[in-house]
């Protein structure tokens, strides 16, 4: 098992004016799964996912990592899991500004110390596998958004992670793009890697294996889809 | 993280906006170079000042009147008229004090030297025929006046080169009669170009014998200075206590903190100018530091700006697995290249302009000005411009490296 949430709480805000994210959130996430995370807008579903990625902590519940809980971890600590065994792709792509694509996709690779040549070799093939080789040493700021997103991609993929997490990825871009960079992920699924992936599209949605619905900080529903 | 990809993710924080960096690190550029430019040219002028005075020998002593000056309130002890022709007449007794060579007394004054419808201002130096061999000048045309025309008070002056340029002009001056105070000398000799001996611009004075000086121009019988040479340098301090000591017989002194003179080698006085020239390079030096600090002040400003700039860079740096410490390092790392590289191109220009300077004024003052590479200042100024990035760095890589990684990613 990889993910094991139960009963997470996620609370904003001090004492007067608290605001509850997340009201007991509990389900488990197998290597391999591919899941969408959807639900209408504040419904959590963004919390949860940053959460689950160790951007933010728990105000309650308990989390655990290939069995490890995130309580025993120190902020360095998650900063090194997230490094190792995510992948991260976001709704805006954040790509550095003025920078080549190549010098994007390494980054990861700078901060888990992995000497420069093995870098641009792992970063070339993965450029070359979401098919913008030609682009290279094009800087970030000229790509489009369907561009952007597969170097996010790439990027995301580079140092091997466990899991990929993605925060409306399809959400800036047109519907051929979006679909471009559905494609890529469920390839990344159909190659064994685990998927989880916020959307309130359902179209988008369709494309995983399983549906986790939220609504007002709980589980609405959980479904696989055949 | 490696240490060379740190400082490739640094510069690339830089580079990206060079345009704002260079503008960022001026203050700095400024205040190196002028810390440079004050030390390079205050070392400059300590060691003309110090060549000058080895122009008057080591083997010369100065008789001054009035105590020891301790201070500037002591400097009226110098128009005390403690030293007169006694004591020069006891210190020329042959064995009076060993190791004595020559003594030459000198009435020092400030007269107006005229000629025809020319007149100068000249400083005036009532002296005797050994004051040429003291200042180590033989006259270029003409002669210098002889003991004998000291002893009769003969009205004979030796003119300065550059006092004569400014009275004859290229006609001949000798054997002209020129007026000092309206009594008539003659022109006995000129002397070379020679520039400065110690503080003195040999150029510009006119000299002539003591006694016609105290009887047509100043009217005293005492003197400013009384110059002993002596055998050589080993036998200096000896002489200098067998001068005082006979001195103070003379003026019936027996307690040494009521002398009403002084004695002072060239190496004394030199070191004094040393001492106030160091302390005024220190105070300038004092000033420049602290557009060091302002420039920091600026840099930590533009780095704030570019923290928060950067926000969404943070936030992404962190997502993908960069430390709080990172992220410090890397923000920080940033404020010390900017000042460092301030630093570097503030030495250079710095010693520049103090080149350049040493050229115009050994061009236009005439003067043998040299050019001193400062060192230590250059070590100084590139140890405290990076001091000051680590100082002005560390409040805007805190705060880059304490973003929350959720709300720097949701910065756009």
């Amino acid at each position: 098992m990889l993910i094991d949430v139960r009963n997470l709480i996620k609370v904003y805000g001090l004492e007067d004016s608290k605001t509850h994210a997340l009201h007991g959130v509990s389900f488990t996430i197998d290597n391999g799964d591919f899941v969408a995370i959807m639900g209408p807008s504040g419904s959590g579903k963004s919390t949860l996912l940053h959460i689950l990625s160790f951007l933010d902590r728990p105000s309650g519940g308990q989390y655990f990592f290939e069995g490890k809980a995130i309580e025993d971890l120190s902020d360095e600590d998650l900063a090194r899991v997230r490094n190792k065994k995510m992948g991260f792709v976001f709704q805006s792509f954040n790509l550095l500004p003025r920078r080549s694509v190549l010098d994007n996709v390494v980054l990861p690779l700078i901060y888990a110390n992995v000497g420069q040549r093995e870098r641009e070799n792992r970063a070339r093939s993965l450029i070359k596998d979401v098919g913008l080789e030609h682009r290279i040493f094009h800087l970030s700021n000229q790509l489009s958004g369907g561009e952007g997103q597969r170097v996010a991609i790439a990027r995301a993929l580079v140092n091997e992670p466990t899991v990929i997490f993605a925060d409306e990825p399809t959400g800036n871009l047109d519907s051929i793009s979006g679909r471009q960079v559905m494609t890529l992920l469920e390839q990344l699924h159909d190659r064994g890697h685990t998927v989880v992936f916020v959307t309130h599209d359902q179209m988008i949605a369709d494309h995983a294996k399983r549906i986790i619905r939220l609504r007002d900080g709980r589980i609405e529903s959980d479904s696989i889809i055949k | 993280m490696l240490i060379r990809d740190l400082a490739r993710i640094a510069m690339g924080g830089l580079t990206v906006n060079i345009g704002r960096s260079m503008l960022t690190i001026l203050g700095i550029v400024i205040g190196v170079a002028s810390i440079i430019l004050i030390v390079s040219v205050g070392n400059g002028a300590q060691r003309l000042i110090l060549s000058q005075f080895e122009g008057i020998g080591s083997r010369v002593l100065v008789i001054q009147p009035g105590r020891q000056p301790q201070g500037p309130s002591d400097f009226f002890e110098f128009f005390t008229d403690s030293l007169k022709e006694r004591d020069v007449k006891a210190l020329t007794v042959r064995g009076s004090v060993p190791g004595i060579v020559d003594v030459a007394p000198v009435v020092a004054g400030n007269f107006s030297v005229v000629w025809r419808d020319e007149s100068k201002r000249a400083t005036t130096f009532g002296a005797t025929d050994i004051f040429a061999d003291i200042l180590d000048v033989s006259t270029a045309s003409g002669e210098f006046f002889t003991n004998e025309d000291v002893r009769q008070r003969t009205s004979v002056v030796v003119l300065g080169y550059k006092l004569n340029q400014d009275i004859f002009g290229d006609s001949d001056a000798i054997g002209q009669v020129v007026k000092i105070k309206n009594v008539n000398f003659r022109v006995g000799g000129v002397l070379p170009k020679k520039g400065n001996v110690g503080l003195l611009n040999v150029d510009d004075v006119a000299i002539l014998p003591y006694t016609a000086a105290q009887e047509y121009l100043t009217g005293t019988d005492y003197f400013q200075e009384i110059l002993i040479r002596v055998e050589n340098e080993d036998v200096m301090p000896r002489v200098e206590e067998d001068v005082k000591n006979l001195l103070r017989m003379n003026h019936n002194i027996t307690d040494p903190a009521k002398d009403d003179f002084h004695v002072m080698t060239p190496a004394d006085v030199a070191s004094r100018v040393s001492t106030v020239t160091g302390i005024l390079t220190a105070f300038l030096t004092a000033v420049a530091a602290i557009s060091l600090i302002v420039g920091g002040i600026g840099i930590m400003n533009i780095m704030l700006v570019s923290v928060s700039e950067r926000t969404g860079e943070i936030g992404l740096r962190k997502a993908i697995g960069a430390t709080n410490n990172d992220i410090l390092k890397q923000f920080l790392l940033e404020a010390v290249i900017l000042t460092a590289s301030g630093g570097v191109i503030g030495m250079i220009l710095g010693n520049t302009f103090s080149y350049v300077l040493s050229l115009a004024l050994s061009y236009f003052l005439d003067v043998s000005w040299k050019f001193v590479l400062p060192l230590q200042a250059m070590a100084v100024g590139i140890f405290v411009s990076t001091i000051v990035g680590v100082v002005f760095g560390i409040y805007p890589a805190r705060r880059a490296s304490r973003l929350d990684p959720v709300e720097a990613l949701r910065y756009e």
